[in-house]
């Protein structure tokens, strides 16, 4: 059985018991609102899997509710659904972030495998944060030298360039080197490099993974 | 006064017998009996009588069943009271002709006197056959236009109407599966949960043909038929029909019906057809409002009911007017303005009017009125 909660939004309340009946014998929980007022009223947003948001609506209509949810950064992926198919519309909706667009009246099969698409892409986008903030932290664990070596590290340099610049023994350089690679919980530097690419950290430019150090 | 009797001086007998059988209507003289006296030629073509067969015969001959035993007594009445009902003006009647037919005609008679001062009725009689089916061409040109405009409205709400037939058409797709997976799946809840599921299937299946019945009968083509209707009911009905998928837009319509108004008689399909109309109207003249509303009321009038269609809208410019009537004006950038020249078709043969008052600062408000049902007429 599946696992997510799912938001319908939608001002038909049949349409609305309609699929909420088609995901409850799917295994999802459901959470329904009758307007895209509410459902971005709601608290509970960042507990949802997905959204589907019908597209026409009293109020702010379904692409409206997608674009306030991008301007708010709520990562929540989202389902269009709509009575008459308007490419243009669909267009919008898909550019604007969508996972899916789906016609009314949409079959079961299509709109399940539609929801666990976009539960997958929710599940990578948290996975994805809580890695994230996991390395942020790990980062912060760093002294100031042994970011001052990652740094330098994940660019490419060797211990030996990297001991010049910092002006200390590429011994010393070494055990720098073992303890970030411990506190990051790093198998082998391309590890290395992958965790600071996802925390941000652009090895080409110039920013610093954390507080560039004084020379 | 002379001239006329000096006609026979001037023309002589036989020539003024020949002016009257040229003639193209018909001519009949009668005594107070009703025995013809004169039958003209062109009457020999209304009723394929020839003059032989009818001179000295009552005149009721001529007629149908129903004016026959009524005519002898129109005359006994009309020379005792003086009191005239066709003498004098004209009436449309139905002659019978010797072949079985009728003929519609339109009679005109005056009284004469002859030289024993013994009143003499002359009767002028019209083919009416070739003016009626004049009018019955221009009515059913009139009910194909107004059909046409009818399935022309519901197009114009093509998309409107998609979205209420598509709602409860994917509810159903999803109960009906949903039951599907509950089967599937087996399981202790299931009967009761199936249950509710096909009951709101069926709900749903009557309400996607609850829409498509409301069309139907809107758009069919049936004969024009008029009946006693309450005009609550038929507005009522029209706005269910006008306001379909328009909630979705957030117009807000107002229905403000006078209770206890007398019924009329009515075309329900074509005074529907004003109503939608004239709601139609207003919702697509509220496109920019900022909070659309368009109000529906029903009043009493004098004789009348009347019904008023109101929006809150940008209102008409002033040189249009009246003029929405005509036919070809519209202030719609895509209209071809045939709804309300159609619109007032319909209200004036229903003896009624429709009118406008329009300003800038509070929107439009059509109204028009049907007379009320009289059972004495």
């Amino acid at each position: 059985m599946a696992d997510g909660l799912v938001f319908l939004v939608d001002d038909d309340d049949a349409v609305r018991a309609s699929l909420r009946a088609l995901l409850e014998t799917a295994g999802y929980r459901t959470a329904q609102f009758g307007s895209g007022t509410d459902f971005l009223h709601s608290p509970d947003i960042g507990l949802g899997s997905c959204v589907l948001l019908d597209v026409k609506m009293p109020g702010p209509d379904g692409l409206e509710v997608q674009r306030q949810l991008n301007e708010r950064g709520e990562t929540l992926p989202v389902i269009i659904l709509t009575g008459h198919g308007d490419i243009a519309m669909a267009v919008q909706a898909i550019r604007a972030g969508a996972v899916d667009f789906l016609e009314k009246p949409v079959s079961r099969d299509r709109l399940l495998k539609s929801v666990a698409r976009a539960l997958d892409i929710d599940h990578s986008v948290r996975q994805d944060q809580r890695e994230r903030s996991e390395i942020g932290s790990r980062l912060r664990g760093l002294s100031r030298r042994e970011r001052q070596v990652l740094e330098r590290l994940v660019r490419g340099r060797t211990n030996k360039f990297v001991a010049r610049e910092l002006g200390i023994s590429p011994r010393t350089i070494e055990v720098y080197r073992r303890n970030v690679m411990t506190k990051m919980g790093a198998d082998s530097l391309s590890h290395l490099v992958r965790m600071t690419l996802l925390a941000g950290f652009d090895p080409v430019g110039n920013d610093t993974v954390a507080v560039r150090g004084s020379n | 006064m002379s001239g006329t009797s000096e006609l026979p001086f001037i023309l002589g007998e036989d020539k003024l017998r020949r002016v009257v059988d040229a003639a193209l209507d018909g001519m009949v003289v009668i005594d107070a009996a009703g025995t013809v006296l004169l039958y003209n030629t062109a009457c020999e073509r209304l009723f394929g009588y020839s003059a032989d067969e009818v001179l000295g015969n009552n005149v009721n001959m001529l007629m149908t069943l129903r004016d026959r035993r009524s005519h002898d007594r129109y005359i006994r009445n009309y020379l005792r009271t003086g009191r005239a009902k066709v003498i004098g003006k004209g009436r449309d009647v139905t002659g019978l002709r010797k072949d079985g037919g009728t003929v519609p005609i339109r009679l005109s008679v005056g009284e004469l006197r002859d030289d024993a001062d013994a009143i003499l009725f002359v009767g002028t009689l019209h083919d009416l056959t070739e003016t009626l089916r004049t009018r019955m061409h221009i009515e059913e040109l009139q009910s194909e236009l107004t059909q046409v405009a009818r399935a022309n409205t519901v197009g114009e709400m093509g998309s409107a109407l998609a979205h209420e037939l598509t709602q409860p058409l994917s509810a159903v797709v999803g109960f009906v599966e949903a039951s599907v997976a509950l089967i599937d799946q087996g399981g202790g809840e299931m009967p009761a949960k199936l249950r509710e599921y096909l009951d709101q299937a069926v709900t749903q299946s009557l309400r996607a043909g609850d829409v498509i019945r409301l069309l139907r009968e809107f758009t069919a083509r049936g004969d024009t038929e008029r009946s006693i209707k309450d005009i609550n009911v038929v507005v009522e009905e029209t706005c269910r029909l006008a306001t379909l998928g328009t909630v979705a837009d957030g117009i807000d319509l107002g229905l403000d019906l006078t209770d206890d108004l007398p019924p009329v008689l009515i075309d329900h399909v074509q005074i529907q057809q004003v109503v939608l109309n004239l709601v139609r109207n207003s919702i697509d003249a509220l496109v920019d409002a900022d909070a659309p509303a368009v109000a529906v009321r029903t009043a009493p009038g004098r004789g009348t009911v009347e019904v008023i269609v109101s929006d809150n809208g940008p209102g008409l410019a002033p040189e249009v007017g009246e003029r929405v009537f005509e036919p070809f004006v519209s202030t719609k950038p895509d209209g071809i303005g045939i709804g309300l020249s159609i619109c007032r078709t319909i209200v004036e043969a229903h003896g009624g009017r429709i009118a406008v008052d329009s300003s800038t600062d509070d929107g439009a408000a059509f109204r028009f009125t049907v007379p009320v049902f009289d059972e004495s007429v």
